[in-house]
């Protein structure tokens, strides 16, 4: 039964394609300094000291950038392992894991502008906090969570949270910190902006590994479950209230989660669940926020990244392809109607958009 | 002392009479292989004749059917690298995976298949991990080494599991019996010491020798981080090492017909992992530790008319803990892993000439082997059994054109608890023909080819790994390959004996394990990739001045290949294999000079050049590594001392100071410099 929509949703995208014709800029080009679209950073291999790379979707031209950073800094490379990315003002904020370095670069000409490395830390995630010149870098395997200054880069001080904390959501002043644990975790932070302190520690499902703030305004964190725990666990989504710091409502799931998590502007909660047999995501599954009914296999396939626009509401799922080349980036209307796909590089793991 | 290149032992002398004569006698293959050396009481043989435990025919250079690579004890000796990896990286169709300096791991790949698909020996019996399928080259010094021989290309029909790309057997060096004693130091560059001692003594019709040896380096070697225009200068961190090892070997004729003999090797290291250099500040805190100890007991007895009955028992523990306090997963404190190996093993075999052109060989072999660690959930065992059968048969032909025709079949059978059963035949020919005479040159041809089928049995961590991130598979079958080979090469005596030969092979595996997706967070190894490699191998070696000057060249040519989809959405078909290089070529050269001045008994110089290729870094083939050039070197000084002999020996690797990666993100050591001096009684 999986089987046919995915054909359907093949032919829809063939059609779809056939609209937009894809333009195929040289190498070594970049966009114009005015264009607005979706940057990806691909992880690239692990192991690899260049592999992260920053791609771009033109949305004006309808051209897709490789090897930005290549291309404005003189056969640089951003680092190793890409694993996330923030477009403020008019700079972005790419942060390799590998490397442990967080590259900033001017949106005209992608020119680096800025770096650090916190070495020894493996920072993994992170998320600006521009009202008080800060960002917040999570340390992997250190447990903890690093505030930056976000003029000089400096680190300002460590915060202890969970093991291993991966993705963050920021409300309300309050940082929300998940403590993914690699599936045994079960909590998630509560940092205030202001003073930096942790205030709450809140007790949800196995594998908290990303939170979005949804148009309702409260924070909804994947979870992943355990597969490796005794017993295993499947995955859940919790929404919790930013000014109370309660526990609202929670969607449990018939199967583990891959941790993506989005939202739409039509108050829809987008995840990637798992696809069987795949070590690289799942389909997107939706949660309709207000009735918390879920749509599972809202968009079939075998996605590693999710995102949703919020200023169109579009959704953009890239396929890592397992790695083994250059992945795809498939782009949604809200109602799951096919756009198009364009090609990304490899490991498209993270996904931010310029207007 | 070991019996090396300069003393000559008559073959059936057991009161070791020793005489200097510049010439090689491989006595240590006579009682640990099961062989007498052909005509044995017709004196000592010339350096190419070599005798492989557990085949059943007599493989010297000229009489193989398929390629053979010998590295003889005195090359050993004198070759710049004193570690077996950097010996065996000039042998042709080997290419050594090394991820740094002296204490990072470094396994073989021959034929462009894995570390796995090669069978390393010591004396004729296995060594390979059965937790991973890896030997790691680092691991064994080449100090109680007699000779290396490699068989390149399948040999399960001898062998069993493993034997894909090749085979390479280790053999110890034998105790001469001559009471004997040296004690070496080495110092060299990024912290590397050196301190060994060992002894021997002999009575009639046995020996006995002894050595110990501590070793370690910092190596902390500088090498450049380059980023696009940016290159940063760093310094290695976190790769230091220390080892400890000791041999005790021995032998004892039993009656004139049978001799006894022993090995004992422990070897203990702890070194620093240091990881891929990811950026100018990367830190790694993961260290290693080894335990091998290696017990050996073979006893061969030679009748008339080549009649022969070996047997041999061996124990081998293996031990590895590994740690890496910044990787904290979870609650834990960071990783913190062991396993270990204990595998108890016994082979049987008996060869008798049936008629004067067949001889036919039958064995048996059973193994017992424990896996125990964090990686797996309990304790296992696996038994093994294997009978083998083969036989040489040699076709009356014409002798105004053959010197020799021979067909050499050869099947054996392998069972493993929990796995499925492999029978593997393999079958050769070889043409020797009569030398014909050319100017004042003897020329020597010969043909040869060969068919064979081959099988890797699944690794215990394949089997049954339950870690963070993967899953084993007990329904895992073993590998298989299917692969022939065809070659040929000639002989002359023409301003020195060359030596030529030249083969071309071609295999099909199946049934490649490979670890790939398997949801939920997990990879899980499944049979699913189908690997073709083919290739050409060329060797050519020289001795223009009797016993003063070699040459050894060697080209090799490799294509490497997956021609398997492994799932509907996988685009990489015919994508070459990673790390994996085009071509390889090696040359070396060797001058050994008599005593011609006073005081001196011998100098030696030798240098050799590597050149290895292109090679991919990923499955699409869109990252490389390019082609590098190393170049050794070595010279040693004999100074007599009127009893005594003191060795001074100076090796220079990576002559060139060439920057360059055997794998992506591991630097390797620049220009090193290693000093050596050795006093031997």
């Amino acid at each position: 039964m999986r089987i046919l929509p995915a054909v359907l949703l093949s032919l829809l995208f063939l059609l779809a394609a056939c609209k937009n014709t894809l333009v195929d800029p040289p190498p070594g080009t970049a966009p114009g300094a005015v264009s607005k679209g979706v940057y990806v950073l691909n992880e690239g291999m692990f192991g690899d000291p260049a592999g992260a790379r920053l791609s771009f979707l033109d949305l004006l031209t309808d051209s897709v950038y490789f090897d930005l950073f290549e291309t404005a800094n003189a056969g640089a490379h951003l680092g190793s392992l890409g694993d996330d990315l923030e477009v403020y003002g008019d700079r972005i904020y790419t942060l390799m894991s590998g490397s442990e370095n967080l590259a900033v670069l001017d949106t005209t000409d992608h020119a680096l502008v800025q770096s650090a490395t916190y070495a020894g830390t493996v920072p993994h995630d992170l998320l600006i906090d521009p009202l008080r010149n800060s960002i917040y870098l999570t340390q992997l395997f250190s447990g903890s969570v690093a505030r930056v200054d976000l003029t000089t880069l400096a680190q300002l001080e460590t915060i202890p949270v969970g093991a291993n904390p991966q993705g963050m959501a920021f409300a309300n002043d309050y940082l929300f910190v998940c403590n993914s644990g690699f599936g045994s975790g079960n909590t998630v932070t509560v940092i205030s902006a202001v003073t930096h302190a942790t205030v709450e520690t809140l007790v949800v499902g196995d594998g908290p590994t990303r939170a979005v703030v949804g148009m309702d305004g409260r924070v909804w964190i994947a979870c992943t479950g355990n597969a490796f725990g005794t017993p295993p666990t499947l995955g859940s989504v919790y929404a919790v209230n930013p000014i109370s710091l309660i526990v609202e409502d929670v969607v449990p799931f018939p199967e583990n989660l891959w941790g993506s998590i989005a939202a739409g502007t039509d108050g829809s909660i987008y995840l990637l669940g798992v696809t069987s047999g795949s070590f690289y995501g799942g389909p997107v599954h939706r949660i309709l926020s207000s009735s918390l009914a879920i749509e599972m296999n809202f968009l079939p396939g075998t996605y590693y990244s999710l995102a949703a626009d919020p200023a169109t509401g579009r959704i953009y799922a890239a396929d890592a392809r397992d790695f083994q080349g250059d992945g795809e980036l498939f782009i949604f209307e809200q109602n799951g109607t096919a756009v198009t796909v364009v090609p990304t590089q490899r490991g498209p793991g993270a996904i931010a958009f310029r207007y | 002392m070991y019996l090396k290149a300069n003393q000559r032992f008559t073959a059936n002398d057991q009161s070791s009479q020793v005489d200097s004569t510049a010439v090689y006698q491989p006595l240590a293959l006579a009682f640990l292989s099961g062989e007498q050396p052909a005509g044995s009481g017709q004196g000592p043989f010339e350096f190419d004749e070599i005798v492989v435990r557990g085949l059943w025919f007599t493989p010297t250079l000229r009489q193989t059917h398929s390629a053979v690579t010998v590295l003889s004890g005195h090359e050993l000796d004198i070759a710049p690298s004193r570690v077996l990896s950097g010996v065996m990286s000039g042998v042709s169709g080997i290419h050594i995976k090394d991820y740094g300096g002296a204490s990072a791991l470094k396994t073989i790949s021959q034929r462009g298949l894995g570390a796995e698909h090669t069978l390393v020996l010591v004396n004729g019996m296995r060594v390979n991990s059965f937790q991973n399928g890896l030997v790691d080259l680092g691991l064994y010094p080449v100090d109680h080494l007699e000779r290396v021989e490699v068989l390149h290309g399948g040999y399960s029909a001898a062998y069993g599991s493993d034997a894909m790309g090749g085979v390479v057997n280790l053999v110890t060096a034998v105790p001469s019996g001559v009471p004997s004693g040296t004690v070496e130091t080495s110092f060299g560059s990024f912290g590397y010491q050196k301190i060994s001692a060992g002894g021997g003594a002999g009575w009639s019709g046995g020996g006995v020798h002894a050595s110990v040896a501590s070793e370690k380096g910092r190596e902390n070697y500088p090498f450049a981080f380059v980023n696009g225009p940016v290159e940063t200068g760093l310094t290695r961190t976190n790769a230091d090492f220390s080892s400890e090892y000791a041999t005790l070997g021995g032998f004892i004729g039993l009656d004139k017909e049978t001799r006894m003999s022993s090995f004992i090797r422990l070897f203990r290291s702890g070194r620093g992992v240091g990881g891929p250099v990811l950026s100018p500040s990367t830190a790694s805190v993961a260290r290693q530790t080894d335990e091998d100890y290696l017990v050996q007991l073979s006893v061969v007895s030679s009748g008339e008319s080549g009649t022969r009955l070996s047997g041999g028992v061996q124990v081998h523990s293996a031990y590895q803990r590994y740690q890496d306090p910044s990787l904290r997963v979870g609650p834990s404190d960071g990783l913190d892993t062991y396993f270990k190996n204990n595998d108890y093993r016994g082979s049987l075999s008996y060869t008798r000439h049936l008629f004067t052109d067949l001889s036919v060989s039958v064995g048996f072999e059973g193994a017992s082997t424990r896996a125990d660690g964090l990686s797996i959930p309990a304790a296992v065992t696996r038994w093994h059994g294997a009978a083998f059968l083969s036989a040489d048969y040699s076709i009356p032909v014409s002798p105004e054109i053959f010197r020799q025709l021979a067909v050499r079949p050869a099947v054996r059978f392998d069972s493993f608890t929990g796995v499925a059963p492999s029978l593997n035949p393999q079958v050769g020919i070889l043409a020797g023909f009569q030398d014909v005479t050319l100017g004042r040159a003897e020329i020597g041809t010969r043909l040869f080819a060969s068919y064979n089928t081959n099988f890797r049995v699944p690794t215990f961590n394949e089997l049954y790994y339950q870690g963070g991130g993967g899953i084993g598979n007990p329904l895992l079958r073993p590998e298989e390959s299917t692969g022939f080979e065809v070659g040929g090469g000639f002989s002359a005596d023409l301003g020195g004996l060359h030596e030529v030969t030249g083969s071309f092979y071609r295999s099909e595996m199946t049934d490649r394990i490979v670890w790939v997706s398997a949801g939920s967070f997990g990879v899980t190894p499944r049979n699913i990739r189908t690997v073709e490699s083919s290739g050409t191998e060329f060797t050519w070696f020289w001795r223009p001045l009797n016993d003063i000057v070699s040459v050894r060249l060697n080209y090799s040519e490799i294509r490497s290949m997956k021609t398997s989809q492994e799932s509907p959405t996988d685009r990489n078909l015919n994508t070459f294999l990673v790390y994996v290089p085009a071509e390889t070529f090696n040359a070396s050269a060797g001058v050994s000079l008599p005593p011609v001045f006073p005081g001196v008994e011998r100098i030696e110089w030798t240098a050799a050049y590597h050149y290895v290729g292109l090679r991919y870094t990923n499955e699409d083939n869109s990252g490389s590594l390019p082609p590098y050039h190393l170049l050794d070197s070595g010279m040693s000084v004999d100074w007599g001392l009127g009893g005594p002999v003191l060795t001074t020996r100076l090796d220079v690797l990576n002559l060139l100071d060439a920057a360059y990666q055997v794998v992506l993100g591991y630097p390797m050591p620049g220009r090193s410099f290693r000093l050596t001096l050795a006093m031997t009684y």
